[in-house]
């Protein structure tokens, strides 16, 4: 007894101190580094200050309260379209009777396996104002003349590419819950004769307002750190950005990035991640009311669609034609051509080939790459499951003093912009006495552990799984002389099985085309795929960028396909 | 009398010619014997370092030198890195003070290269001796100039058929006609106006700047090349020589041109202190200053010295175009930066 008592807490010690290593290292040096000039130095250099510079120079000019306006829009609105869009989709994939749901799982998860620069610039590609290919198909079946009608530089477009982007994420997500939902109460319902569309918004809805409140502030928060599409799309709109405002002190045309004022920017990005974390601690406070998971067997009951599957699967055909199909196509189309131009001419059919899928192959760096980014995406992936798994399980059932405070930590890791944790890591690994001594700069162990500080998603997402499964399971366990680990362990672990799956995916999914923190700390022995791939983007070398993406896309199909198709066997659904 | 000194002159002008015709061929084969005794002297050295470590911004130059400069001189590894060109500077300070910088060698423009010059990062080298010219050699022989980084205004010429239209000044581009038709990113924007702005001041350049990105309806994108490439917009506004030659290798219909005056920045490449493999890092400076080397400098980047009288592809476009460059010194590379800095500021408001 006295064994494994020491056991259980070894374990909740390690687990905390991992996060606190993973977490508390970047947290820190953001707060030093926000403190520190001037900028003519590193934050840890020896002619380097305490001083409030770095915050007067972002929050004294009138700058940063446009940024908030803009960024408050950009956020509400991409989140927004992601959500009812994501919405719709994991409802009909899961809940109905919609043919072929497998396949169309894949193919509405496809776009999250593509970089998320790729996609931006193939947004480009298909709704730039004068050459987009949609545009040209809609001018030519609408006959109209000029330019237009959309136009993607515009914030309407930077909205749309960003909610989009997010939706298959958002879908992943949601599509779990609704998978893991115990039917029990929606049957009740429609018994008692609530009908369908009562028994959505009545039962369905409030018994996932967890989770969906977890992936609606997951996404609020990406969407306030995504930096590509608005670096590609939003300078054009002229918006202001809080990641636009953040870009403009890392590529200063003079001197030193300007990390100062990068870290100064992202305690703002703290404090809203805070605040959101506090609203839906607020919204969720009382969980055990949203327990669906229970000792009992069960299969999700599957509405029958009748005749209006043929809706669903326009509406579907719509979405993945515009969101999958189209950009999939520039992608495709870009890698045959050795580089894009739009598909307007059949003597381009001429110049397909395979040359750019050749050159990457032949590459000598492609094989060292993706045997690296395998390696830190799967171990890194692992790790933040892992650690997802038992955070989540400590902070909404354990009772130990400063749960909160773990809340708080595990949550702060998506507040951290990559490229302020990029940076914090390289200091942290270098500069830090001791640490710097371990050598694990220039390998990718260093990878491995940077990667792992992104525990935010997996352990919301984890947090609102444990808030599903019923207390019964557990006190069962312990009544008959379980240990907590041993219940953890048998109990409920197998049960949050899928979601602790869907977390391991979704990091594998991010790490594996992982860019800023990878060109940060990679260097010639660590190289991964998303650095060689910046590689040929930086270089204009687009039919091998877009090959590259190709490649990378296919690899995570296949991963998800069997992810997939594991949990579903699991599940027997 | 009259004939002796005549027919002296006579010898003279021959023995001159003669000499004439001698010598360049003499002084060109000793300097080509010299530079083969340099460049076999710094091979033998590298040989028994095996190997050498780059960073830099400049992946396909770094490509080159990995497949081309182990052809030339077996034995010796090329390892690599690309950086981010702002990254550059904060990865070498943190691993200096980490106890060791781990690259042996870096390229990068000035801008990418200059902060860290007072950091003990870099070293001092006797580049006289490997027979690098001194108008190459800045900053207390700590950096040598290894190629341009010259900007010129891109255009598409499925858009722009005749080049009689395109503007002339800088002026021009404030014409309605070109409203909607230009792309460039804020970076590139400010940098490249900056070197007009040491002629005209910098209440003008920036007055300009604000006017041209307010009426103009410039297009501000990281993917502003691509915008050109497919046609989205016409004019690739301070795009890049290299770029444009990448492009038309590619087969893409682009082309460029130039206005009353634009800046050529300075690429360096330097040894770092305290290497393991000095001479290796020494020679692949000297072998990027080679005819090889620019060769292959070109091949994989398009990137050569533009410096008039360097009969390089570079030289030689803007010749033909009646360019006019400003270069980047370390005497006005401040100036330059700064001014930089400020129009970006007044244009992003940041």
């Amino acid at each position: 007894m006295e064994r494994t008592i020491t056991l259980d807490r070894l374990v909740l010690g390690a687990a905390v101190l991992a996060l606190l290593y993973l977490i508390g290292a970047p947290l820190l040096m953001t707060v030093f580094t926000a403190f520190r000039g001037p900028v003519d130095f590193l934050p840890f250099e020896p002619g380097a200050q305490f001083t409030l510079d770095n915050l007067r120079a972002v929050y004294a000019s009138g700058v940063f309260r446009d940024t908030l306006i803009d960024t408050a829009w950009f956020v509400s609105g991409s989140t927004t379209l992601a959500f009812v869009v994501s919405f719709i989709l994991a409802f009909l994939v899961e809940r109905t009777t919609l043919p072929c749901r497998n396949f169309i799982f894949t193919l509405l998860t496809l776009p999250i396996m593509i970089p998320p620069l790729i996609t931006g610039l193939s947004w480009v590609f298909l709704l730039g104002k004068s050459r987009g290919l949609l545009n040209i198909l809609l001018r030519g079946l609408l006959g109209l003349d000029g330019p237009g009608p959309f136009d993607i530089f515009s914030w309407y477009g930077m909205i749309l590419a960003q909610g989009l982007a997010v939706v298959p994420f958002m879908f992943l997500l949601m599509s779990g819950a609704m998978r893991g939902m115990d039917p029990a109460l929606e049957e009740a319902s429609l018994v008692a004769g609530g009908g369908w569309l009562r028994t959505l918004t009545r039962v369905t809805i409030p018994v996932l307002r967890p989770t969906m409140l977890s992936v609606l502030l997951l996404t609020a928060i990406i969407t306030l750190e995504s930096f590509d599409i608005p670096l590609l799309l939003g300078l054009g709109a002229g918006s202001r950005v809080l990641a636009t405002s953040v870009y403009y002190p890392l590529y200063p045309q003079i001197g030193l990035p300007r990390y100062g004022e990068v870290a100064a920017l992202a305690l703002s990005f703290l404090v809203i991640t805070y605040i959101l974390v506090y609203l839906y601690a607020r919204a969720t406070r009382e969980q055990a009311r949203y327990a669906t998971v229970t000792g009992k067997g069960f299969r999700p009951r599957q509405i029958d669609l009748g005749r209006w599957k043929y809706v669903a699967l326009g509406g579907i055909s719509l979405y993945v034609g515009l969101q999958v199909g189209l950009p999939a196509f520039v992608l495709l189309w870009s890698s045959l051509l050795d580089g894009y131009r739009p598909p307007t001419d059949w003597a381009l059919l001429s110049q397909v080939s395979f040359k750019a899928f050749s050159r990457v192959l032949d590459d000598q760096r492609f094989l060292f790459a993706l045997r690296n980014t395998v390696v830190v995406a799967a171990l890194s992936a692992t790790l933040v499951a892992l650690l997802s798994a038992v955070m989540a399980w400590m902070v909404v059932r354990s009772q130990i003093k400063g749960k909160r405070v773990l809340d708080l930590l595990a949550s702060t890791s998506i507040a951290i912009p990559s490229v302020i944790a990029g940076v914090s890591f390289l200091m942290f690994y270098l500069a830090t006495p001791g640490i710097s001594a371990l050598g694990l700069y220039g390998t990718v162990w260093i990878l491995v552990l940077a990667l792992s500080y992104r525990t935010t998603v997996g352990y919301r997402i984890t947090s609102a799984g444990v808030s599903q499964i019923k207390r019964e399971l557990e006190e069962a366990a312990a009544v008959c002389g379980s240990p907590w680990l041993t219940t953890f362990w048998r109990v409920v672990l197998p049960l949050l099985w899928p979601i602790t799956l869907a977390v391991w995916l979704l990091t594998f999914i991010v790490n594996f085309r992982e860019l800023t923190i990878a060109l940060l700390l990679g260097g010639v022995d660590n190289m991964m795929l998303g650095p060689l791939l910046w590689r040929y983007v930086s270089s204009s070398e687009m039919g091998q960028a877009s090959a590259l993406a190709v490649i990378m896309a296919v690899m995570l199909l296949a991963v998800g396909g069997f992810a997939r198709r594991f949990v579903g066997t699991r599940l027997g659904t | 009398m009259h004939n002796v000194p005549c027919r002296g002159s006579k010898g003279v002008l021959v023995a001159s010619i003669a000499l004439l015709l001698i010598l360049p061929l003499t002084v060109a084969r000793e300097g080509r014997a010299a530079e083969d005794k340099v460049m076999t002297a710094l091979y033998e050295a590298a040989k028994k370092e095996g190997g050498l470590t780059i960073y830099s911004p400049a992946e396909l130059v770094l490509r080159g030198l990995e497949k081309e400069f182990a052809k030339t001189f077996a034995g010796i590894e090329v390892r690599s890195a690309t950086v981010e060109p702002t990254e550059l500077a904060t990865k070498l300070i943190t691993e200096k003070r980490s106890g060791g910088v781990r690259a042996d060698l870096i390229m990068g423009s000035l801008r990418d290269v200059v902060d860290v010059l007072d950091r003990g990062i870099i070293s001092a080298q006797d580049y006289a001796s490997m027979g690098i010219p001194k108008e190459l050699v800045l900053f207390d022989s700590k950096l040598v100039g290894i190629w341009n980084v010259a900007f010129a205004h891109a255009y598409n010429t499925t858009l722009i058929k005749d080049p009689a239209e395109l503007p002339k000044t800088w002026n021009d581009f404030l014409d309605p006609k070109w409203k909607g038709k230009l792309v460039t990113w804020d970076f590139s924007l400010a940098a490249g106006l900056a070197w007009w702005g040491l002629e005209i001041g910098e209440a003008a350049v920036i007055d300009y700047a604000q006017k041209l990105v307010k009426t103009q309806d410039v297009l501000l994108t990281r993917a502003a090349a691509d915008v050109v490439n497919t046609g989205e917009r016409a004019i690739f506004f301070n795009g890049g020589l290299a770029a444009a030659f990448q492009a038309q290798a590619k087969g893409l219909p682009i082309d460029f041109f130039l206005v009353e005056v634009q800046g050529a920045p300075q690429y360096v490449a330097c040894v770092l202190e305290g290497v393991k493999h000095p001479n290796a890092a020494r020679l692949v400076i000297k072998y990027l200053l080679s005819e090889p080397g620019k060769a292959m400098v070109w091949e994989y980047q398009k990137s050569a010295d533009a410096h008039p009288g360097s009969n390089t592809p570079y030289a030689k476009a803007i010749e033909a175009r009646g360019g006019r460059y400003i270069f980047e010194t370390q005497d006005n590379y401040r100036q330059r930066a700064q001014l930089a800095d400020k129009i970006r500021k007044a244009i992003v408001g940041q």
